[in-house]
């Protein structure tokens, strides 16, 4: 009788087991299922989504270029080049149903650790020793051909120039010595930016003079001078000739990045021994 | 005894078939669900997918504006033969926003590839300008697999 009763209970067991084999089994069919073509329908808009955030951002590159270049700057050049945007869009994407709208801010912002004053926005601080040019806008886009509404994203678009410090490098039995005027360079994230040559920097100025300079492109992560806190940053290093070491320097950097957008800045620094 | 054994196999037999029953009416029911796509309809929305990120990440190497508004045609041409698979043959159109189109030929692969072709994956991008100057630019990238 006792055997008997403990084959029963197996059965019930193998009975149980396979009934919850089988749930497990349905569960992840239907939810592999479900969320393959929850994704897989979605596919062909992310497309789209994805293209008028970049070319958002493009825009915004674009209309910060010109807005740092063009003389006298146009402060509402990023809201024409939106509205311009807005109808372009439409019309590119005409299958889609696709509208898209912006709204630009016109505020103090802190970013990165700086107060940014947007207008239109658009922000641009420049000749003082950390210098920079920003523009961002907020947009949203609808798809009404598949009911996607008030899909909202920021793009900004930033760069900083940081002119550190000046070094002195005596000159060897009775050569004229060299000053280094030092500078680092951050776009948005902030991100190092690292791939600037000499023709970036359209002016370079000592005590409102131009002065011809020699770049020297390295990361520092030993300070100078010697002990000293190191930058720890990629350093751009414009070095100059000079006959004695001067006490200060006034220095005016100007750059160009590769996106077009312009900064200038100047700091008066004093010379130390490298 | 011995009928109450059989009696207790019947019962064991009419389970195994409800149970049998259960897991048909399952899989009835997910098949019901879900629509398996035609093969040719996700081979092109793979080829949408490809080809949207070859466009997309010579837009981020800064390259695309270059290429386009400065009519460096042959180079597109090589950027995006050498990003796609060797399988994939492709046709790019460049548009004014007025529909005049403003490039030389683009392509890799005879005309009839596209024509004999059931299914032409077709990836629009849009460049909105080029260093100061906002100038839109709607590129049409048609692909197929050979």
């Amino acid at each position: 009788m006792r055997m008997v009763k403990d084959k029963r209970g197996q059965f019930i067991l193998i009975a149980a087991l396979l009934i919850a084999l089988m749930i497990i089994s349905v569960s992840a069919i239907m939810y592999s299922s479900v969320t393959y073509f929850r994704h897989e329908r979605w596919e062909e808009y992310l497309i789209v989504i994805d293209g008028v955030k970049s070319g958002t951002t493009n825009l915004l590159t674009v209309s910060l270029a010109n807005y740092t270049q063009a003389s006298p700057p146009n402060g509402s050049v990023l809201q024409d080049n939106l509205d311009q945007w807005r109808y372009d869009v439409k019309k590119a994407y005409a299958g889609y149903g696709t509208m898209f709208d912006y709204s630009l801010v016109t505020a103090t912002y802190r970013v990165y650790g700086m107060n940014l004053s947007y207008n239109l926005g658009l922000a641009r601080t420049w000749n003082q020793r950390i210098s920079f040019s920003a523009a961002n806008a907020t947009a949203r886009l609808n798809i009404t051909s598949v009911g996607l509404t008030g899909y909202k994203f920021t793009s900004t678009v930033f760069l900083k120039m940081n002119i550190t410090d000046a070094l002195w490098y005596p000159g060897k039995k009775g050569d004229p010595g060299q000053v280094g005027v030092r500078a680092v360079i951050y776009a948005e994230g902030p991100l190092p930016v690292t791939n600037l040559q000499t023709a970036n920097f359209i002016l370079f100025q000592i005590d409102g003079a131009d002065k011809a300079f020699t770049l020297f492109r390295y990361y520092e992560s030993a300070g100078h001078p010697a002990g000293s806190t190191p930058l720890n940053a990629f350093v751009y290093e414009f070095r100059y000739s000079a006959s004695s070491k001067p006490s200060s320097v006034v220095a005016t950097i100007g750059v160009v990045d590769t996106r077009s957008i312009k900064v200038t800045g100047q700091a008066t620094l004093t010379t130390i021994d490298a | 005894m011995r009928v109450m054994r059989n009696k207790r196999g019947q019962v064991r037999v009419i389970e195994a078939i409800m149970a049998s029953l259960i897991v048909v009416f399952a899989i009835t029911v997910v098949n019901l669900f879900s629509v398996t796509p035609v093969s040719p309809k996700y081979e092109a929305g793979e080829l949408e997918k490809i080809g949207f990120n070859v466009l997309h990440d010579l837009d981020e190497e800064k390259l695309l504006a270059r290429f386009v508004y400065n009519g460096e045609w042959a180079n597109l041409t090589a950027a995006l033969a050498a990003s796609l698979p060797t399988d994939v043959y492709f046709n790019l159109t460049v548009y004014d926003m007025a529909g005049a189109v403003v490039n030389q030929p683009i392509g890799y692969g005879t005309s009839r590839v596209f024509t004999d072709s059931d299914y032409v994956a077709s990836v629009t991008y849009v460049v909105p300008g080029y260093k100061l100057a906002y100038r839109s630019r709607v590129l049409v990238l048609q692909l197929v697999r050979g």
